[in-house]
């Protein structure tokens, strides 16, 4: 069964269309990433399956229970964790969290006991009778995601969850996704941070202008990519007039960066061409991963 | 209402009560004051000269009109603060993409606003009970009046707050339709004391029934019909609750 099935959906709001005829689906268990500049749908299409913002066409349908039909069942399996502070800012972090455990209906002992657990293992325990007013962002966020997962929901949708949290506590919610994913938790990530895709998800989903301009898996996203930038290092300071055939930007003295075309020179041929100049080459690395220069290259040619 | 649900309404109401429970300085002192202040000021300093109202001693008619305007005031004000709140902060999204009926949300949010407006009631009794005689003709009808007032101006709060775009479009109707037709429902005085047109017009102003009733409760004397009075509440809460219920399911308020 999918955990979430969307068909055509789109939305306007007046003249301008925000979602325009979205259709995927998100098998049970996967690991999904949504991609696509600011202004692309993506929070929209977000706030539509959750059911804060009112479709104009289309079909939503999570575990097989329809949004229109049966909205009381499918909210219930969905977690959210949205862009913006969304709480009370003069509720302490344990009330927060224990009272969205009991509108989705569970026993206050239950939910506190879940909310110590979950707040322990995200590491803001600490903080628990403190008001969230006082709190980082980074522990905001976690507060948030604390609050998404309490009612244990089968889908977890997370809006940018992320975006301005130090290198630390990212490690940490990637790790607690991860052990959620494994338990059988579909997740849904919306994310500006590229590679947290490629250490996070299976599988892609890539809006623009309010399309889907691709979906594919991870591996398959970045190997559709035949030309991207690279910087390489030599041992001798760089000479231009022996390179201008490679159509090179020079970055340092000893480094240059180059488009590389897979399609019609490899890494060796590559190393070879710069040998015969008199260039012993000491490293080669992409400029950025192959998904991000995939996702700049859509953009680019406007798909 | 099953399980979940029970405690999804218990959720609400704790979340409401802990909001106005934490500001209490602001949500239920400033009731007592003001009532304080007009109960030496037009109950004991100028209601000395006035003598008797339709039979009772000034302070005595004035005393149930004052209470329920605390009741009306702070249960309309408490759910229109509170939902606007939410809305404002966007913690209104909590409850939006939870599994609850619309109903339930109606349901919550006006019990929060029963409970403050009952609290004040009480306390301002409490004040009451020193200035006033506050033995009760029937506890039936002022116990009852009470409830229904604060139910119906909860609900009104609720539908306002669902309108309302900045805090302003909160405060307009307190201020510039509650408080007229509360203090021109007969707190101060009898219909029977205004012209016969203006009588008329006092007629139509469905506070003078929940005033006059409630006055019933207290002293036993009444300028309206107690059935009518109760039929107008049905009328108005049955009103109210198809339109709060008919703009939560067009998204208002909640959905973009």
């Amino acid at each position: 069964m999918s955990a979430l099935d969307l068909v055509n959906v789109c939305k306007n709001f007046g003249s301008n269309q925000a979602l325009s005829d979205v259709s995927f689906s998100v098998p049970d268990g996967e690991f999904l990433g949504l991609l696509g500049h600011n202004g692309a749908g993506k929070s929209t299409l977000i706030e539509i399956i959750v059911g804060l913002v009112e479709k104009s066409c289309g079909m939503v349908s999570v575990f097989g229970h329809d949004l229109d039909k049966e909205p009381m069942i499918a909210k219930s399996c969905i977690g959210l964790v949205s862009q913006d502070y969304n709480f009370n800012q003069f509720d302490t972090v344990m009330q927060v969290v224990v009272n969205q455990a009991g509108l989705y209906g569970i026993p206050y002992k239950t939910a506190v006991s879940r909310a110590k657990e979950y707040l322990e293992i995200l590491q803001i325990a600490e903080r628990s009778n403190e008001q969230t007013r006082f709190l980082s962002g980074g522990m905001k966020k976690r507060m948030m995601l604390a609050r998404a997962v309490i009612h244990q929901p089968k889908l977890l949708i997370l809006d940018e969850l992320t975006s301005g949290v130090d290198i630390e506590v990212r490690y940490l919610i990637w790790d607690f996704l991860r052990e959620l994913n494994r338990k059988g938790t579909t997740i849904i990530m919306i994310t500006h941070y590229l590679e947290e895709i490629e250490n996070l998800c299976n599988n892609v989903v890539i809006l623009n202008r309010g399309r889907v301009v691709d979906i594919d898996s991870v591996e398959n996203l970045q190997k559709k990519l035949v030309s991207f930038d690279v910087v390489i290092t030599v041992s001798e300071p760089v000479e231009p007039e022996l390179l201008q055939d490679l159509d090179i930007n020079i970055i340092s003295e000893y480094s240059f960066e180059l488009k590389l075309d897979l399609g019609k020179a490899t890494y060796t041929d590559l190393i070879q061409k710069l040998a015969q100049r008199g260039f012993r080459v000491v490293s080669i690395k992409e400029k950025a991963s192959r998904l991000e220069q995939y996702f700049m290259y859509l953009r680019d040619h406007h798909l | 209402m099953n399980h979940s649900l029970l405690i999804a309404f218990q959720t609400i109401i704790r979340k409401e009560v802990t909001r106005f429970s934490r500001v209490w300085l602001q949500t239920l002192i400033p009731p007592m004051v003001t009532t304080g202040l007009y109960f030496i000021i037009f109950g004991n300093l100028i209601g000395n000269k006035i003598g008797l109202m339709s039979g009772v001693d000034y302070v005595n008619f004035m005393m149930p009109g004052l209470i329920l305007m605390s009741v009306i005031i702070c249960s309309y004000t408490n759910v229109a603060s509170s939902l606007f709140s939410a809305k404002f902060q966007r913690y209104i999204e909590e409850i939006a993409i939870a599994p609850i009926p619309h109903w339930l949300i109606i349901l919550g949010y006006i019990t929060g606003g029963v409970i403050r407006g009952l609290l004040v009631g009480f306390l301002v009794l409490l004040v009451a009970v020193n200035f006033a005689d506050c033995t009760c003709y029937s506890y039936v009808h002022a116990v009852l009046i009470a409830f229904f007032a604060s139910l119906l101006f909860s609900l009104a709060g609720f539908i306002n707050a669902l309108y309302a775009r900045n805090f302003d479009d909160i405060s307009i109707i307190p201020t510039l339709l509650l408080t007229p037709l509360i203090y021109l429902g007969g707190v101060f005085y009898s219909i029977n004391l205004l012209p016969p047109f203006w009588e008329s017009v006092s007629k139509a102003n469905p506070l003078l029934y929940l005033i006059n009733t409630f006055r019933y409760g207290f002293i036993g004397i009444t300028d309206t019909s107690l059935v009518i009075s109760y039929e107008i509440i049905a009328v108005w809460f049955i009103a109210l609750y198809l339109w709060a219920i008919l703009l939560l399911r067009h998204g208002k308020g909640f959905k973009i």
